[in-house]
């Protein structure tokens, strides 16, 4: 067997964390885990964002809207090398305090695969993706935001809202 | 020799017309005289692949199965030419018998699709005379084709050593030590189809070979012969890496039913890895004995959510014989535990304490939490190592109460609805959480009095919204209930005002419509919304109420009162919208929203 490269050992190791932490979540938390990971996806950001600052000057621009905190956020993650292409998602603001996102193809989706496996219904899912853009949504534009999986496809598209509080 | 024949042979070896020595060769093929043989074989030595080409279909036609090992050489098997190689397998495959096999082999991995097709039509056709020949040379060259990549040859193979019976059996053990790792992976797979109880002390070492697909095979094989010496081996395999080979061996252990318990309940006392043990509950709760029920009971208070979760569902497939260990399960200490606290806070002798705080966590006593958690960060060593222990004994004991009511409310037993009721009083927050889901699921008026009950007192407010979330599930015509989102809607948490708000747009109640529009102007825009719909759901009893919160000094109340006006079709709203879209003063969004109210209801008070 080859060796595997490193972009793919990165990804293995993001999401075995990942599954690390979502699992302690359920460990310590039993059926409510999101205030834990809600928490986690927030340091999360704020660490990614600060890592593409010290790293590599980057400066990720304010927002003042959910959605547009949402479209920077995109903007610099693809610049990052966290996502391929903006086309990755689709924003659908159904009012200016909710915005409706479909995640064309996550990284991530094994991790949620797991929890539905496990018995999980969607409304339980974590979803580290959309639970990171409503870190994003805090931290770029101060909008302190509720979110939701609406949809879970492993071989398709995962639908989720971002809604003010 | 005639005439005819004779020119032919010329205008075969004529190099004058490519396309008339082509078609010479070709007719050749159809005739019987020994002189065309050698001709074609020294067609198939030219330098042209068209010639090459038509030699060898003609001595495909020809029928002299000698042809072969010139057909098999490497400059016609492996000529460059496509053409070239798909008739000469095709020819080899013509004139041969099941000696060809290694010439076909070699073809079935040929750059070119269309060679390998052929290649593996004429395998398919050599296996099936092999089969109906039975003799045990033949058997050889199936245990060959074990080797092949072609699933549908391999499977050929198998059926036909299946069909040969004891003639292919001591090759298919010789085979389990082949090098060729298809080779084991396939024999296993036979051996198993065929249920060879002599192949298990050598399928039995293969469940360790470094090849996941062959640790795979014998651990299917195992299940299949269902050798009892097997069982051990295959509960080794749940720890095995590869999730499929994993698989297979719960399946091979369910297979073998209630003799697979003792062994996997042995292994499930001292196993640490989360996912073995995981194996382990599920293949428990497959097989369904009665005997492993305490041991998945205990599993609902593991410290791993996964395991817990697994556990509730293995235990859900046992059905209504685990009811009663359950309920059990959920009675908690009710006697007094002052001595024992102040024996464990206070008592002079360390080796008093130790105990006074063992006892606290054998009891699982949730009200000794500050206490213990106290004693935890006190300054000696082993009183703070002690507490802990006892806290984590306390906190398990809480999931496998969680879990039991999951459990419970699984199995659908009304009977049980008094137990749930009783646990709304535990003093965990997770325990009463489930609690109020089971009785949400199972409704009535019971269940709804108690979810009343924690919807208005629980101290947790996730509980309390929970509570109120399953009331809009269960509480449609309680008349209790509106009462009580009535309260809910002055809940200090955000969560159970927004869901309040929801559950009162279900109930066509006058006495929610101030309520809901005061909620408008909640701080939170969630509240605010779900107020919105549930005015909207209460229909026209609520215009007065918004008409006159038209004038309110929120702005945000009288942008939303405008849109529900909107929306409600009352043309009554018209001329005091018209009045806001000119109002001096008002916001520009409050205008514009009017004047859309307007259009709207114009359009409604239009005479069909």
């Amino acid at each position: 067997m080859g060796k595997i490269n490193k972009e793919e050992s990165g990804w293995m190791v993001a999401l075995s964390w990942l599954s690390a932490l979502e699992e302690a979540a359920r460990d310590f938390h039993g059926t409510r885990p999101k205030v834990f990971c809600q928490r986690a996806y927030d340091h999360s950001v704020q660490h990614y964002l600060k890592m593409l600052g010290d790293e590599y000057g980057l400066q990720v621009e304010k927002a003042d809207t959910i959605r547009s905190a949402v479209e920077h956020y995109i903007q610099i993650g693809v610049i990052g090398g966290l996502f391929q292409d903006e086309s990755e998602f689709e924003l659908v603001s159904v009012n200016p305090h909710r915005l409706d996102i479909t995640i064309h193809h996550c990284e991530y989706l094994k991790s949620c695969q797991c929890l539905i496996d496990e018995g999980f219904a969607i409304r339980d899912l974590t979803c580290a993706r959309i639970g990171c853009f409503r870190a994003a949504v805090k931290v770029l534009a101060n909008l302190d935001c509720d979110y939701e999986v609406r949809s879970f496809n492993i071989n398709g598209d995962c639908q989720g809202t971002i809604e003010r509080i | 020799m005639d005439s005819n024949l004779r020119k032919r042979i010329e205008q075969a070896g004529n190099p004058a017309d490519a396309g008339l020595r082509r078609e010479a060769i070709i007719a050749l093929g159809y005739e019987r005289d020994p002189a065309v043989y050698i001709t074609l074989l020294d067609q198939i030595n030219d330098p042209s692949a068209g010639i090459q080409h038509a030699a060898i279909i003609s001595l495909g036609r020809f029928g002299n199965p000698e042809a072969i090992k010139e057909l098999a050489k490497p400059k016609i098997l492996r000529s460059p030419s496509v053409d070239v190689r798909w008739a000469a397998v095709e020819a080899i495959g013509k004139l041969g018998d099941y000696r060809i096999i290694d010439h076909l082999v070699s073809a079935v991995v040929d750059e070119a699709w269309i060679v390998r097709n052929q290649a593996v039509t004429q395998l398919k056709a050599i296996v099936r005379d092999i089969t109906r020949e039975r003799e045990k040379k033949s058997a050889h060259m199936l245990i060959r084709l074990l080797a092949m990549k072609d699933r549908e040859i391999v499977d050929l193979a198998i059926d036909g050593l299946h069909e040969l019976g004891t003639i292919s059996i001591d090759l298919l053990l010789e085979g389990l030590k082949s090098i060729s790792s298809r080779i084991r992976e396939n024999a296993a797979a036979t051996l198993g189809r065929m249920q060879v109880d002599a192949a298990v002390p050598l399928l039995i070492p293969l469940l360790s070979d470094k090849n996941e697909y062959v640790r795979r095979s014998a651990v299917q094989s195992l299940g299949e012969i269902r050798d009892i010496s097997a069982i051990e081996p295959l509960v080794h395999c749940l720890s095995d890496n590869v999730e499929k080979v994993q698989k297979e061996a719960i399946d091979s252990l369910v297979a073998f039913g209630r003799q697979s318990t003792a062994p996997l309940l042995n292994v499930l006392t001292h196993e640490p890895n989360k996912f073995v043990i995981r194996a382990i509950l599920y293949t428990l709760g497959e097989i369904q004995d009665p005997a492993a029920i305490p041991a998945l009971v205990r599993q609902l208070g593991s410290s791993y959510f996964v395991i817990r979760n697994t556990a509730t569902r293995a235990l859900v497939r046992y059905g209504p014989q685990v009811t009663s260990p359950l309920i059990s399960n959920l009675s908690v200490n009710q006697s007094g535990i002052r001595p024992l606290v102040r024996a464990a806070t206070t008592e002079d002798n360390l080796l008093g304490r130790i105990r006074a705080i063992r006892a606290l966590g054998a009891l699982e006593e949730h009200r000794a939490v500050k206490t213990l958690k106290k004693l935890r960060v006190s300054g000696d060593a082993a009183i703070a190592s002690e507490a802990e222990k006892s806290l984590a004994a306390i906190g398990t004991a809480a999931w496998r109460r969680c879990s039991s009511l999951v459990v419970l409310r699984e199995l659908g037993d009304p009977a049980v609805l008094p137990h749930f009721i009783r646990a709304l009083a535990d003093s965990s927050s997770n325990v009463r959480l489930e609690a109020i889901r089971s009785l949400g699921r199972f409704g009535g008026k019971e269940a709804v009095a108690a979810l009343i009950r924690v919807a208005e007192k629980d101290k947790d407010p996730y509980v309390r919204m929970e509570a109120v979330r399953l009331l809009r599930l269960c509480g449609a015509g309680h008349t209790a209930v509106p009462d009580l989102a009535l309260k809910s809607l002055k809940d200090k948490d955000r969560n159970v005002r927004r869901h309040a708000a929801a559950l009162l747009g279900l109930f066509h109640d006058d006495r929610s419509v101030e309520p809901l529009i005061s909620a408008m102007t909640d701080r939170h825009w969630g509240v605010r919304e779900a107020a919105e719909i549930s005015l909207l759901n209460l229909g026209e009893r609520t215009v007065d109420a918004l008409l006159h919160a038209l004038q309110n000094k929120s702005w945000t109340l009288r942008f939303r009162a405008v849109r529900l006006l909107g929306e409600l079709g009352d043309p009554a709203a018209i001329d005091p919208l018209r009045k806001i879209s000119v109002r001096a003063g008002e916001r520009h969004d409050i205008r514009r929203i009017a004047r859309e109210a307007i259009g709207k209801l114009s359009r409604h008070s239009v005479p069909a």
